[in-house]
């Protein structure tokens, strides 16, 4: 076998307060593609994020 | 001979009805649609080249889709509509972070036909017992390889180079012969063929391994009526599936 990745990782669930932890604690730009993707597949985790996301904009404004 | 009992869609009739899914069969409201491209628009890809971020997406796009299809019962129609939804969210997203990319002679449906080559070849080798990997970002700039595919019983690696296009027909395997001056492929693909096989001799983690070279072409593209994959899910089609199937036993397996 040669080291390297398998192919044929499904976008596991992630909740949107394990996202920012992981992502917190610092992962790999690849890892971070494949959290940002689990959150864009579920649709309640995808509306929690856009509020957060939003909220935080208009905090900055 | 027929190798059938080894095929991808073996005793189930769903990869025909696989086919027949496109985009308006698995139409998403347009709000869920423009949701997850706002959500990819939000990822921070600083520090990362345009190539390197173009690389990763690339890989994710056809890892995720891989995933999503060898977790299908091929049997299950609700499974195959599920997964081919959840392949078109995939792609939204993917599009959202590849589209600010992309330079003026690029378009995202040419890109899109690399990807899900690489997972209608990716799927169809796991389907058919051989443990598939993602090449390195060094294999696959230096090496032009697209992906891996290992026989553990033979102990064999296949380094493979996946060509689609809208000119192409159907689907075609072909096995590199280094002791021929032609390679045993087109005059058009011996360059690229000769740069996997160079990358491949000059690396040490390769040095006792058997490794074998492989070309496979597919059709592609929603226009192309000999296209051999769905251009929602990147399945293949029956026919192109039987075809690789068929070309698998007599160039590979039965050499």
């Amino acid at each position: 076998m040669i080291a390297r990745d398998p192919v044929g990782k499904t976008p596991k669930a992630i909740t949107w307060e394990q996202a920012l932890q992981e992502i917190a604690k610092g992962v790999s730009f690849r890892r971070y593609l494949e959290i940002m993707l689990a959150v864009a597949l579920d649709d309640k985790t995808r509306k929690e994020f856009l509020l957060e996301l939003n909220s935080s904009k208009a905090r900055q404004n | 001979m027929a190798f059938s009992s080894v095929g991808t869609n073996y005793g189930a009739p769903p990869i025909g009805e696989i086919f027949s899914i496109s985009p308006e069969t698995t139409e998403r409201p347009k709000d869920v649609l423009e949701e997850i491209a706002e959500t990819a628009r939000a990822i921070d890809t600083e520090g990362h080249s345009r190539t390197e971020v173009l690389q990763e997406v690339g890989q994710l796009m056809v890892s995720s889709m891989v995933g999503i299809q060898l977790e299908v019962n091929p049997a299950s129609r609700e499974d195959i509509l599920e997964a081919a939804g959840k392949s078109q969210k995939v792609q939204a997203f993917i599009k959202s972070m590849v589209d600010p990319l992309l330079s003026e002679k690029e378009s995202w449906h040419m890109l899109r036909n690399g990807f899900l080559a690489e997972v209608a070849v990716s799927v169809f080798l796991e389907r058919s017992g051989f443990k598939v990997l993602e090449p390195s970002q060094k294999d696959d700039m230096k090496g032009k390889i697209d992906r891996w595919a290992v026989d553990t019983a033979e102990n064999k690696v296949y380094a493979i180079q996946i060509k689609a296009s809208k000119d192409l027909i159907g689907a075609k395997l072909s096995k590199v012969d280094q002791n021929k001056a032609s390679l045993g492929v087109m005059s058009g693909y011996r360059s690229a063929v000769q740069t996997m096989i160079k990358y491949v001799s000059r690396r040490q983690e390769f040095a006792n391994k058997d490794v074998e070279f492989l070309i496979i072409e597919l059709g592609a593209g929603e226009i192309n009526e000999d296209a051999a994959f769905n251009q929602v899910t990147g399945v293949l089609t029956t026919e192109a599936d039987n075809d690789l199937n068929d070309q698998l036993y007599e160039k590979v397996w039965n050499e």
